[in-house]
């Protein structure tokens, strides 16, 4: 069982201005703590690393058997690709995954197991999000795979974020996955030459960080 | 007074209008801010990540009030809101980590029902400090001839001052907002920085999230802007 997003020990001023080396050391840091919590590979990028596809999105948004805040992900007055594109660095990782698993969409996780290794991925960004947020990164945001209502809440009659007013019942667990984003993590794991599943349709369960 | 403060009011202070900008700065401690500069619009930052961590993780006004995004000023709307005025009365109110980092501030919050200890009046009453202070410094520019101004708060205005009502009216019949003397946009949702902000002119700022407790930030903070020309 991962820990659950703790009380930060030490919280850091936001500073004027952010020196590069402790930038550097942190994002490392933050990497390392992504293979402790178990991811498989992980990886500090730049921003000019995220690599979007306009398809992604529609996939998504064609895809409403679970509809939620975060599946489709709308962003309808500004431009979700450039607030992503405004950071410099993020923390990509994958965690690996049982090698028949099916890509479930947005749909239900059948199978438990499968279940728990994308909420592994929901807890790695949210856990990485949170460290970095108390480290003075206070607009670091995580996004993880799949939709996040199929992982947490597939026995809610709804997204109960979506409904005005309302919160999220995992608002420490849920967030957007990457593809909602209309971001290619295949496309940037073989960047970054990682091992790709072989099967074809298999998913690739990866999540990213963007810290500063 | 900060640092900075006073290097932004001298430098230009031969002029009437860095006297009248002063009196704005005065006026904003006056009425219960405990810091207060004057900065020139150059030094405001917009930024499209601040919006972006509104919704993630989602805040829970997201989407329910006008103001806050998806809905309000678009990140390109500010910039353009904000190119239109040269200089900004900035300002901070403090206030206690044992209340903005209470452990049971988010519970009753989205419960709507107090504690007894009176945390989440006090914390309430903090943001309802601030956006009166915006009202009040719009209010004397406009005296002043500063004509129009544009003034931001911190929070949702919802919660402030709709809190009771079982929506944002400009929301979601299109009619006007039911407290347009007092609601503000917050500056985070209109993509304004207001933290590195904050740091940039000497005021000390922390990030506080939910699993943030008193013991581990000295205060917490809620600032406040006001556009004038």
């Amino acid at each position: 069982m991962l820990p659950e997003i703790q009380q930060p020990k030490k919280v850091r001023r936001i500073p004027a201005q952010r020196d590069p080396k402790e930038v550097k050391k942190d994002l490392q840091a933050l990497r390392k703590r992504a293979i402790e919590l178990g991811a498989s590979d992980a990886a500090v990028i730049n921003a000019s690393d995220v690599v979007f596809r306009k398809a992604l999105r529609k996939q998504v948004a064609a895809d409403m058997r679970l509809p939620s805040i975060h599946w489709p992900l709308e962003y309808p007055k500004d431009d979700l690709e450039a607030a992503i594109k405004a950071y410099q660095n993020g923390v990509f990782f994958r965690v690996k995954g049982d090698a028949k698993m099916p890509d479930y969409g947005g749909g239900q996780v059948s199978d438990l197991t499968h279940r728990e290794t994308m909420q592994r991925v929901y807890e790695i960004a949210t856990v990485l999000e949170s460290e970095s947020f108390y480290m003075g990164y206070h607009l670091a945001v995580g996004f993880a795979t799949g939709n996040c209502r199929a992982i947490f809440c597939a026995k809610e009659s709804r997204c109960w974020a979506a409904v005005k007013g309302r919160k999220c019942v995992q608002p420490y667990k849920g967030r957007p996955s990457m593809e909602a984003a209309g971001m290619d993590s295949v496309a940037m794991a073989r960047a970054k030459k990682w091992r790709l599943p072989k099967r074809e349709g298999a998913p690739l369960l990866a999540g990213l960080v963007m810290v500063v | 007074m900060g640092s900075h403060g006073e290097t932004q009011t001298s430098a230009t202070s031969s002029g009437g209008l860095m006297i009248r900008l002063e009196e704005l700065r005065e006026l904003a401690l006056a009425r219960g801010a405990d810091q207060a500069v004057v900065i020139p619009t150059s030094e405001v930052i917009v930024d499209p990540r601040v919006r972006l961590k509104c919704m993630i993780p989602k805040c829970y006004m997201s989407g329910a009030c006008a103001h806050c995004p998806p809905h309000g000023s678009s990140f390109k709307e500010t910039q353009d809101t904000v190119s239109r005025y040269e200089w900004a009365v900035f300002f901070r109110v403090m206030v206690d980590s044992s209340v903005i980092a209470n452990e049971k501030a988010a519970s009753i919050i989205l419960s709507g029902v107090g504690d007894d200890e009176g945390t989440m009046s006090t914390l309430g009453a903090s943001y309802m400090l601030l956006a009166t202070i915006v009202k009040i410094v719009q209010k004397r520019a406009e005296e002043m001839g500063y004509s129009p101004t544009f003034g931001f708060a911190a929070g949702d205005c919802r919660d402030l001052f709709c809190h009771y009502q079982p929506t944002c009216q400009s929301l979601q019949t299109r009619r006007d907002c039911r407290h347009p003397s007092l609601s503000s946009p917050s500056m985070e949702s209109c993509g304004l920085d207001a933290f590195t902000m904050a740091a940039r002119v000497g005021w000390d700022a922390y990030p506080i999230g939910g699993t943030c407790r008193p013991e581990s930030v000295p205060h917490g903070a809620l600032m406040g802007l006001v556009l004038v020309s």
